[in-house]
């Protein structure tokens, strides 16, 4: 028997072993949901007589079913972040919304492996052949596509991609339901040496790896390893495809990965279940057996400050980063608090609860995504595209904080000091108001925004306004909620 | 600013102690149609993405006004297969001091209500309201009753207006301008119990189940039947929003959201000619005294856009001595 001392360096290792999986697993779910989010802000929402040829009104309808599900992934992608967190908060770990940008290309790291193919399965897959044909799928000799996190339109490409990076393994796809093998998600061996030398990022299996070890690892956990309780973790009640529940134990612990798993891989759910990589799957093949559907405006892949020609258009792209910005200080903030629900003042956590999600995610970081993909970028010659997407981009320095939000590399535990980027709510008053004057400055700058289709020049600018008039009044309720908790009262009537 | 300057009562040491404390109270119900955007889409969303609720797109776009009378250019009702429904609130019937009154309510019956200024439900993503719990602001207020009423051989134009202000005598002023949510709480509705008696009554529906199973029963025969891809996609969109969003569809039509206020702004009695005003109903229709207004919107259809109202105008009232 090992020694008490040995035990406690052993749980130890274990511990930030399990804690360094999940910071991996935060990262992955983040990219996940501003890629998707990215392919949703590029979708067509109307037929406009631009110089672009747009979807008719029968296509218009189709994508609109698509929008609702790309959201609805990213939705959920946000919800597994958030439960990621829990599982984090509940053994003691720091809160983790850093996120690498994607123009470092630094996500190999999240590979973690050759990805196991169980031998000898093989199952008939009649989707995925010719109509009257099945086809044989021996996961012997397919081995998975590698893919990178990409921000770009939305596209048959686009949604072929994201198919593969939500897929299960081979021997899970086989297992559970051939009929939904995506054979683009998988190569012959022959044409193994096509792929790059460098391990792959994303590849089918990839996110069920990764969370079947992190079950295995917290499986190994004490009891005693579950140090902070539900009331120091951010529950969210069950609306709009999302729930969030606290983490307090190795049932909760394993039942939100099972949930993650579920929802995106498909991984134990029923043949019906709509998991992210049905969703995309069966989007493909709607696709596929529709005329050309030109969906989405073609935004630039990745984009970055220097893509952008026009200076209106190039600010918003900076303020869209900013305020991205706070809203991961606000939901550091939030998840590191350790009283939920403070019965006096200073009420921190419902402040920043009742504004991060809605409205800050609703009102400002969505809706002026929506405004930025309608402006000139571009002039469009030399075939770049003439818009731009949001870049989601967070600086070196605040990616540091995130990484490191208590002082003195401490991680969290009860009565452990947050940095006042974070625990002092006037830093976060002062970035969303100050978002909302410069707001305020470029409207006020020229009469009409630099849109691509002039039809829309009436609605930017009053969304614009829109935005500016809600980011100004989330900055006084942070104020008014952290001093009087004034918003309980509503949350608290009838419905 | 202070709390006590939204009081829409006369002033302290002022109480009008003198007047009359009885009302006619005007009541009325009926169909409203909202193209409202739902969570989680930003609230002035004109498409509706990924919300429960959209324009089609062979429609106008989702506008965010509360129609209380047929539009069928800007608001146009889907195809559906309850050819019953129409949409327009007008005056059910008329009580005087809590009685039923028959005489006025022949004679003000089937008048017109409508909301002016293009009201919105405001809460904004919980920015100045709360979408969670239903607390919502009617913005602006400005509620308008018109009727023809037979008077002597002849069809008198009446028309009955009271204005409500978010803050007395600034009737520019919006929600989201003003930082405490408790100067505007009077303007805020409370949610009913679900399901709301109340609303099923209302629309004669009480199996909300079985009335969108035969929603979607229809909107599949539509699929069907339909020869023109706009209209097959619309309705296939239509079907993909109920089967989405389940619950959250179905149990809107027992919802019942209740707004109880007083109206601080413009309240008008006109008359033409003016010199029929005390006569046409019998009694002196007092404006210079605060007026009440109650009302409920519910019974939500999310697939059609529509739902109904009801509630009462309370207006201080003299009765003639010989009436």
């Amino acid at each position: 028997m090992s020694n008490p001392s040995e035990q406690d360096r052993g749980s130890l290792a274990l511990g930030q072993e399990v804690v360094q999986k999940l910071r991996k697993a935060a990262e992955i779910e983040q990219q996940f949901m501003c890629m998707y989010l990215y392919g949703a802000f590029s979708i067509q929402k109307r037929y406009v007589n631009g110089q672009h040829v747009s979807p008719n009104a029968a296509q218009l309808e189709l994508t609109r079913r698509w929008a609702n599900m790309v959201y609805s992934v990213a939705r959920q992608e946000m919800e597994h972040l958030a439960l990621v967190n829990n599982l984090l908060r509940s053994i003691g770990g720091a809160p983790y919304f850093a996120r690498s940008n994607l123009i470092e290309k630094p996500l190999h790291a999240f590979h973690l492996g050759a990805n196991p193919l169980r031998p000898g399965q093989a199952a008939a897959c009649p989707a995925s052949a010719a109509p009257g044909k099945t086809l044989a799928i021996n996961c012997d000799e397919l081995v998975p596509i590698p893919h990178d996190f990409v921000f770009s339109k939305f596209d048959l490409e686009a949604a072929r991609r994201w198919t593969c990076m939500e897929a299960p393994e081979c021997s899970t796809l086989v297992s559970e339901d051939g009929s939904h093998f995506a054979e683009w998600c998988f190569r012959r061996k022959g044409a193994q040496k096509a792929m790059a030398a460098a391990p792959p990022p994303v590849e089918p299996g990839t996110i069920e790896e990764l969370y079947r070890d992190l079950k295995g690892l917290f499986a190994k956990l004490p009891v005693s390893a579950f140090v902070n309780g539900a009331s120091t973790q951010v529950i969210i009640e069950q609306q709009y495809d999302i729930y969030v529940f606290p983490v307090t134990d190795h049932a909760s612990a394993n039942q939100a990965m099972s949930l993650i798993t579920e929802q995106g891989e498909g991984i134990n759910a029923s043949p019906t279940y709509e998991s992210h990589y049905h969703r995309f799957y069966d989007i493909v093949r709607e696709w596929e057996k529709s005329a050309p559907v030109p969906a989405a405006w073609d935004l630039k892949q990745d984009p970055v400050r220097s893509d952008i020609d026009d200076e209106y258009t190039g600010r918003v792209f900076e303020l869209f980063n900013e305020a991205y910005e706070t809203l991961l200080i606000m939901l550091t903030g939030l998840y590191a608090t350790t009283n939920q629900a403070p019965a006096s003042y200073p009420y921190l956590a419902p402040a920043l609860g009742m504004e991060a999600f809605a409205p800050f995610m609703t009102m400002v970081i969505r809706s002026l995504a929506e405004v930025l993909v309608q402006l000139r970028a571009t002039d469009g010659r030399g075939g770049k595209p003439e818009r731009v997407g949001p870049g989601f981009i967070v600086s070196d320095a605040l990616n540091f904080e995130l990484r490191h939000p208590y002082a003195d590399g401490q991680h969290g535990m009860v009565g452990q000091t947050l940095k006042p980027m974070f625990a002092d709510i006037d830093h976060v008053i002062t970035r969303v108001e100050g978002f909302s004057q410069k707001l305020q400055g470029l409207i006020n700058s020229r009469p009409k925004p630099p849109v691509v289709d002039p039809a829309l020049a009436d609605w930017t600018l009053q969304r614009m306004q829109y935005i500016q008039a809600n980011s100004h009044r989330i900055a006084i309720n942070l104020r008014r909620i952290y001093q009087q908790n004034v918003f309980s009262a509503l949350q608290s009537v009838g419905y | 600013m202070s709390d006590a300057s939204t009081q829409p009562a006369a002033a302290v040491g002022k109480f009008p102690v003198n007047q009359t404390a009885r009302y006619l109270t005007l009541n009325f119900g009926g169909y409203f149609m909202c193209r409202l955007a739902t969570d989680p889409d930003p609230s002035d969303d004109p498409y509706g993405t990924s919300g429960y609720t959209m324009a089609l797109s062979n429609e106008p776009v989702l506008d965010q006004i509360i129609r209380l009378q047929d539009d069928p250019v800007a608001a146009p009702l889907r195809k559906n297969p309850l050819p019953h429904i129409k949409v327009g609130v007008t005056v059910t019937s008329v009580t005087f001091d809590g009685a039923f009154d028959a005489a006025r309510t022949k004679a003000l019956a089937g008048a017109r209500v409508n909301l002016l200024q293009n009201p919105s439900f405001i809460s904004t993503n919980n920015t100045v309201g709360s979408d969670d719990t239903m607390a919502f602001v009617v913005e602006p207020f400005h509620l308008k009753l018109t009727h023809h009423v037979p008077f002597n051989g002849q069809l008198v134009p009446v028309s009955i207006e009271a204005v409500d202000n978010l803050i007395p005598g600034h009737p520019g002023v919006k929600a989201v301008q003003i930082p405490n949510p408790a100067v505007y709480a009077r303007r805020f509705s409370t949610a009913a119990p679900t399901p709301s008696p109340v609303a099923h009554q209302a629309i004669g529906v009480y199996d909300e189940y079985g009335y969108f199973r035969d929603r979607r029963r229809w909107l599949t025969e539509q699929i069907h039947k339909a020869t023109d891809p706009v209209e097959r996609q619309g309705y296939q969109s239509r079907l993909y929003q109920i089967d989405q969003w389940g619950n959250r569809v179905t149990n809107k039509l027992g919802f019942q959201a209740n707004w109880s206020h007083g109206t601080n702004g413009e309240q008008k009695f006109d008359v033409t000619p003016p010199s029929l005003s005390t006569e046409l109903l019998g009694g002196k229709v007092i404006v210079d005294q605060p007026w009440t207004v109650n009302y409920w919107f519910g019974a939500w259809d999310g697939d059609l856009l529509i739902g109904y109202m009801a509630g009462g105008l309370n207006i201080p009232f003299t009765p003639n001595a010989s009436t």
